[in-house]
């Protein structure tokens, strides 16, 4: 089984995050999973900025990334991404407990690459997040030129 | 032309002359007549004279003769002595007796007179001689008497008697000549006077022949131009008798009436008067009758083709000859036009009628000073008219526009061009009141403007109004601020339930199953059981919320509106309940329904909710009967019912029906949230219409809901 890319969490409840990770690590679909617990925090992981600084590994193969967070929310940070000339080829998918059609709209509007709503049934959540992550993490083919894509060349 | 005097005034002065000419001449006339017969009568006195004369003449001779025949018997006797002279002798004295008496009364003269006298005198001395000869020779014999008669004393006297005759003769030829002489001159004077006089009497004649002939000529030439007149002129003119008929006709009234002369000749002029002008006409003709002229009298005759044309007379009845000179002038196109003018001025008064109750009018000259002012520009000016005549409107000047407006205000009206606006003014009072303005400008023949017609409505209230509603729309701005405020809110609201609630629900959830997974083994039977009631209560809570999402959308979400067609969407829903109706028997009735005009997905889901509905509460009957259709209309909208023979409902609760989260039925008999009927009020209401529902208990329920007809079906 080729390596398990790396996945950037933003999340800022830890209880998501929990499910998340175990929904992830149910399938064995993470062998990396950065968790970051607000819109600030993501933003100076992917930008190498406080202390992601000295960050030296490439971006993750996909953020998933939560909308409501105190802070910078996750419609900013998927602005930033998408407006940065090194990051707006990174996959992001929002995850989220809305489904506002608001938030669907402006999401694919900023170039969210997919839109997931969390279902409530722990079941169904399971499901999404494999899915999710199997795809992204496993199935996709990340954009060519990306730091991932050197790091893989590398190894 | 012009030099001949006016016909009229001549008339009597030529008159005049003629009569005095021919009265001159036949008084010159009968002056020679009377000097003639004068002169004739002297004549025959002179012939009568002659003939005396020589009847003397010839007595005188016969006493001569007389005296001579007594001589000679005087002689004869003395001779012989025969007494045979003595006879003649004897004869002799009382034949010159007779004679001379004959004589004195044939001579008239005075002289002659005086002459006979002395002749009788001299004649009775030669018959005393005879008789003393005759005694002589009867008594003394011849020789005695011869002696006597020889001294010659008879022959002396006998002479003396014969000079006297002589002379009487003389005297009588010498008278007769001088009246033969008087009575020859009397005659010539009387020819040459005759012939003078008669040959000036000719004269006069002439003259005035000339004269009347010269008038004559004048006259008929009169005639001839007057006839021309007569002919010539557009008016009608006529004469007519007092009898009620024409007597005579100038073309006009051919022309005019299109009748011939005859035509008009052989009727009374009465029968072409209008019917109703006739009682009039002989009003008229009674005082025409009476001498009185008509100066202006009109009355409409009949035209051959019928019409009817308005005559104006003018008539001079002249009583002595029985008639009536007119004239007639044709007055149709006038009174036509009279009548047009009328109306036009009746309703131009009729219009400035209406525009002075409904308007505030003023009238400026070209400077702007008013010339006119209604009783409504005094009414709201608060001027009297005499305080506003003769001013400009600076009167009323309120002072609220800048000087730029009244300057554009001049400007328009002043090149030519209607300027509408609205002016505020100022009352004498001080009040202030707006008129919405057009001010008309109006123009000489050169294209000046010359007046200013302006006309104002008071919209002092609408003003106020617009005031009021500016004032109402700033706090309706406000309100409308406040309101996206609060819907904002509610959005945020609804987006942190959407958010924040499902998340401790999902970690509910989430962490019972780990647990369960991770300690089923471990679990009795009724901590499995809790495990499965929260599990499911978590379950419950998630659809409350994801329905009151729904819900709250329905509310925000922007309608659109288009054609729908209700069929295709009651078919699809049946269609799409397949997996719930599999199994059941259910009769389905749908009746064909009408398009209406909505939001599709909107009205996709009222009908899914209804029709879910009927299915759900029908579940316990076998046959289930659902009954889809159009029920009429409700105040131009389509009412639309969903009918089932299920559960139905207790009628006093109805009015819960349509609450959120209301039910009717427990949760065990029916599952639901009681979220499908408040959002069928809802989006309903949304559409403009209505909704209710009646039912009983296990009778069944009917729920209606009305609905825009669609304007393109």
């Amino acid at each position: 089984m080729d390596a398990l890319q790396r996945i950037l969490l933003v999340e800022d409840s830890p209880r998501d995050a929990e499910l998340v990770l175990e929904a992830l690590g149910e399938h064995h679909l993470a062998n990396e999973v950065v968790h970051v617990r607000d819109g600030a925090e993501a933003l100076e992981y992917l930008f190498r900025r406080g202390p992601f600084a000295g960050r030296s590994n490439g971006q993750p193969a996909v953020v998933l990334l939560d909308l409501k967070m105190p802070k910078v929310d996750g419609l900013e940070v998927l602005r930033q991404i998408k407006n940065d000339p090194a990051l707006k080829l990174l996959p992001v998918v929002v995850m989220t407990s809305s489904r506002e059609e608001q938030d669907l709209l402006t999401s694919y509007q900023h170039g969210a690459n997919a839109y997931v709503v969390k279902p409530v049934q722990f079941h169904a959540f399971v499901d999404a997040v494999k899915q999710v992550g199997g795809f992204w993490a496993v199935i996709n083919e990340p954009p060519p030129g990306s730091l991932l894509g050197r790091e893989r060349a590398r190894s | 032309m012009t030099a001949e005097p006016p016909l009229r005034d001549m008339k009597p002065t030529r008159t005049h002359q003629f009569v005095a000419g021919f009265a001159l001449a036949l008084g010159l006339l009968a002056s020679v007549a009377l000097l003639n017969w004068r002169q004739t009568g002297r004549m025959l006195e002179t012939a009568a004279l002659v003939a005396r004369t020589h009847e003397e003449q010839a007595n005188l001779t016969r006493l001569l003769s007389l005296v001579q025949d007594i001589e000679t018997g005087e002689r004869g006797f003395v001779v012989t002595g025969e007494p045979v002279f003595l006879e003649s002798f004897e004869a002799g004295l009382s034949a010159v007796v007779e004679q001379e008496r004959r004589l004195g009364q044939l001579i008239l003269s005075d002289e002659q007179k005086a002459n006979l006298r002395a002749l009788e005198s001299l004649i009775a001395q030669r018959i005393a001689v005879s008789r003393r000869d005759v005694e002589l020779r009867r008594n003394a014999g011849f020789e005695a008497a011869r002696q006597a008669v020889a001294s010659g004393m008879g022959r002396a006297v006998m002479d003396a008697v014969r000079a006297q005759v002589a002379r009487m003769d003389v005297a009588q030829q010498t008278l007769l000549d001088q009246r033969s002489a008087a009575a020859l001159r009397g005659a010539s004077n009387t020819v040459l006077l005759t012939i003078s006089v008669t040959g000036l009497s000719a004269a006069l004649l002439i003259a005035v022949f000339a004269l009347v002939m010269r008038e004559n000529r004048l006259r008929q030439q009169a005639q001839v131009q007057l006839d021309r007149f007569f002919t010539l002129s557009l008016d009608m003119l006529c004469i007519a008798g007092m009898n009620g008929y024409f007597k005579r006709l100038n073309p006009a009234f051919n022309q005019t009436l299109g009748y011939t002369t005859d035509e008009l000749l052989a009727r009374p002029f009465l029968d072409f008067v209008h019917p109703d002008d006739r009682a009039a006409t002989l009003a008229e003709m009674e005082k025409l009758s009476r001498g009185v002229p008509t100066i202006s009298f009109e009355n409409r005759y009949q035209c051959q083709d019928g019409s009817w044309r308005w005559l104006s007379w003018k008539t001079q009845p002249v009583a002595e000859e029985g008639l009536l000179y007119a004239t007639a002038r044709d007055i149709t196109d006038r009174r036509r036009i009279e009548e047009h003018l009328t109306e036009v001025v009746d309703q131009l008064r009729a219009f400035k009628t209406a525009l002075d109750e409904h308007a505030i009018v003023a009238i400026t000259d070209v400077r702007g000073t008013i010339t006119y002012v209604n009783d409504k520009f005094c009414a709201i000016s608060k001027y009297a008219r005499g305080e506003l005549i003769g001013q400009d409107h600076r009167l009323v000047n309120s002072g609220h526009h800048p000087k730029a407006f009244i300057r554009d205000l001049w400007q328009t009206i002043s090149s030519g061009r209607v300027w509408q606006g609205e002016i505020k003014n100022r009352a004498k009072d001080g009040t202030f009141y707006w008129v919405a303005t057009t001010i008309v400008p109006f123009f000489n023949e050169h294209g000046k403007p010359v007046q200013y017609v302006a006309i104002r409505a008071d919209i002092t209230e609408r003003k106020q109004d617009e005031e009021n509603i500016s004032q109402l729309n700033a706090d309706l701005q406000v309100g409308a601020a406040q309101l996206a405020e609060s819907n904002k809110e509610l959005e945020s609201f609804s987006y942190s339930v959407s958010h924040d609630l499902r998340a401790p629900l999902r970690h509910v959830h989430g962490y019972i199953e780990m647990l369960q997974r991770d300690t089923a083994s471990q679990l009795s039977e009724k901590a499995q059981r809790y495990v499965e009631t929260i599990t499911e209560a978590s379950v419950e809570m998630g659809q409350l919320i994801d329905d009151l999402l729904a819900f709250s959308r329905m509310g925000r979400t922007e309608m659109r509106e288009s054609y729908v067609d209700l069929n295709a969407l009651v078919q699809d829903t049946i269609r799409g309940l397949e997996m719930t109706t599999t199994g059941r028997n259910i009769a389905w009735q749908v009746t064909p329904l009408p398009a209406v005009a909505g939001d599709p997905s909107m009205l996709k889901q009222v009908l899914a909710n209804l029709i879910e509905n009927a299915v759900k509460y029908s579940r316990q009957r076998d046959p289930a009967r659902i009954e889809i259709g159009c029920a009429g209309e409700e105040e131009g909208r389509v009412v639309l019912f969903v009918r089932d023979n299920g559960a139905g409902f207790d009628m006093q609760y109805a009015h819960k029906l349509f609450g959120v989260f209301q039910r009717l039925h427990r949760p065990e008999e029916f599952e639901g949230s009681g979220i499908g009927l408040a959002t069928v009020r809802r989006i309903v209401a949304r559409h403009g219409g209505r909704v209710w529902a009646e039912g009983a208990l296990d009778q069944g329920a009917t729920v209606y809901v009305t609905l825009k007809r669609s304007a393109s079906a």
